[in-house]
């Protein structure tokens, strides 16, 4: 272990600043608990669990851009009562912290759900932002009032730590921040995908049977880089960032524009080595501590405002 | 695969029906693609969806793919005419290791016959003594067995009820090949659990298994988890298709996998 990575977010203490980001690798338990045996790995994020089980949208569901990855998945999950039983599995001996995603499309859900799943988990992140999805996600995100009832209800209905994921597809992503850490939650996750859409000159149609999608990965790291700076100054709330993290640089960029951890995805289908990924970031995050004279890595959290 | 665009076209030239549910598309390429004996490309048609499917032949800018009616896309995708067009992805995952010594055996189940002719026909190639068996229910149910006469291949039918060939599985066939041969290798594709039982034979007798497994695969890059092979983590589409049957035996293999909502259900076949 590593002292100095270690970080604490809304009273859960992560022993690397690196989470695993919601929806990338799935639903399956034997794969968080692979992950969980990472030690620059700091918490797993599960996949999105709805109140109902989804299907998804047909395949095509997501184009491989090099650059980033643009997908409409649909949100495919076993609905939240079915998860609870498979994350039981899972929770069991699992060293670091497991948040579960939620979208829940109502307050009534969340509550059911939040209730549930309680026992298998140690936070909750709220998804208010996937971009593709009906009434789900950012279309409840953008609507204050649904968001903030959402937020309420899980934060009355668990006394474990709430984070609220934002999306950059909206006007105002401050007040949508704020409004969700005045409804309870205790860190804000910025940011969702980048809504997108990619069409094969081929074909002459769009790629994605959705049309639309989201665009992950290293194209939107500077918009999660100038999001994840504005929340900073402008909420209290502790933020995880969130955005085409692909090697340590980007890692330190968020940590330094504020963000108290940060999430990665779509570098662990991108790297060579897959889930090595994260240790080759955790040894640039330690090599950058050092060479900088910083014995951790809370030192730096919000470093690049300093100046102002 | 070229990077300027997303997908390769390819426009069909002809649709062989092989049985009432199985038909081989014949496409021409707009370029040529290298793709390994096992590996898989993702064939899209717009509106119809896209599927995982690993090719029965490919020959330069011609490339074959046996698919087989199990849902709405492989259903549209089989029943495609001369002169419409698909678009590839890929090639993705691992292949079969054709290069490990001795002598190979090829076990193919259904359509499993057709995925399972570039290996074959690779191995013939570099002078491997190979030894191919193909199987179905019964004669009627026989894929792919014209196209291998046409190119020249030797193999051997076994069909359940003695229509044609061994009658017996071919988890049976095998055994009977093999009491009397000795193959150090052994390659299959079919049913799950007809390659859980051959797997399982080849462990017993010391010899290297490879399978090739099928789930819903969605991105085909690792990411979506769709198909996951629990409890070992391993994703069918980059750690396979193609695994060595004793690592994966005991693990869902044969017994359960993913539906489209990623609920665990039980493998049918």
């Amino acid at each position: 272990m590593h002292p100095g990575m270690e970080v604490e977010v809304a009273g859960l203490v992560l022993r690397s600043p690196l989470m695993v980001a919601s929806g990338v690798l799935g639903s399956s338990p034997s794969l968080i608990r692979i992950i969980a045996t990472n030690p620059d790995v700091g918490a797993v994020v599960t996949k999105t669990v709805t109140y109902l089980p989804r299907t998804g949208y047909e395949n095509p569901t997501v184009v491989d851009l090099g650059y980033g990855f643009l997908n409409a998945m649909g949100l495919p999950n076993p609905g939240y009562s079915e998860y609870r039983f498979e994350l039981g599995s899972v929770k069991k001996g699992l060293e670091i912290p497991l948040i579960v995603s939620i979208g829940p499309s109502d307050e009534d859900e969340a509550e059911e759900m939040v209730e549930e799943l309680d026992s298998v988990a140690d936070g909750f992140e709220v998804n208010l932002s996937c971009p593709h999805v009906e009434n789900l996600g950012v279309e409840v995100g953008s609507d204050a009032s649904k968001a903030s009832g959402i937020v309420k209800a899980v934060r009355g209905s668990t006394g474990k730590p709430v984070l609220a994921k934002i999306s950059p597809n909206v006007t105002d992503f401050v007040a949508n921040a704020r409004n969700a850490v005045e409804a309870g939650a205790d860190a804000i996750t910025a940011i969702n995908t980048v809504r997108g859409m990619a069409i094969d000159v081929n074909a002459m149609r769009p790629v994605l049977s959705n049309v639309y999608g989201g665009l992950s990965g290293k194209a939107i790291h500077p918009v999660a880089v100038r999001i994840v700076f504005e929340l900073y100054e402008k909420i209290k709330a502790p933020i995880v960032g969130c955005g085409g993290v692909y090697d340590w640089r980007d890692a330190v960029e968020l940590i330094l524009a504020g963000a108290t951890a940060v999430q990665i995805g779509s570098a662990i289908a991108h790297s060579q080595t897959g889930l090595k990924v994260f240790n080759e970031i955790g040894e640039g995050v330690r090599r950058y501590l050092a060479l900088k004279g910083f014995s951790s890595v809370k030192q730096i959290i919000g470093l690049a405002h300093s100046e102002r | 695969m070229n990077a300027s665009h997303y997908y390769l076209e390819a426009t069909v030239a002809s649709n062989i029906s092989e049985t009432s549910r199985v038909n081989t598309l014949v496409l021409r390429l707009s370029e040529e693609l290298k793709i390994a004996p096992g590996q898989f490309l993702m064939v899209w048609r717009p509106g119809d969806g896209e599927i995982p499917i690993t090719p029965s032949l490919t020959m330069g800018e011609t490339l074959c793919l046996t698919i087989e009616k199990v849902g709405f896309t492989s259903s549209r995708l089989a029943s495609l005419k001369p002169g419409e067009k698909v678009f590839l992805r890929g090639p993705y995952g691992n292949g079969f290791n054709l290069s490990l010594p001795g002598r190979y055996l090829l076990i193919g189940g259904g359509t499993g016959a057709a995925s399972l002719t570039p290996s074959y026909l690779s191995l013939v190639r570099r002078g491997v003594e190979t030894l191919f068996l193909v199987g179905a229910r019964n004669r009627e149910s026989l894929v792919y067995v014209r196209r291998l006469r046409e190119l020249g291949a030797g193999f051997q039918v076994a069909t359940d009820d003695g229509s044609e060939g061994f009658k017996g599985t071919l988890p049976e066939f095998f055994m009977e090949v093999s009491s009397r041969n000795r193959f150090e290798n052994v390659l299959t594709i079919g049913p799950e659990r007809m390659m859980v039982k051959i797997a399982e034979k080849c462990v017993e007798q010391g010899v290297s298994c490879q399978v090739s497994l099928v789930r819903i695969v969605r991105c085909g890059l690792g990411v979506c988890g769709s198909c996951v092979l629990d409890p070992l983590g391993l994703r069918v589409c980059v750690d396979g298709p193609v695994f060595h049957g004793e690592k994966i035996l005991g693990s869902d293999f044969g017994r359960f996998m993913r539906d489209e909502a990623g609920r665990r259900v039980e493998v049918v076949q």
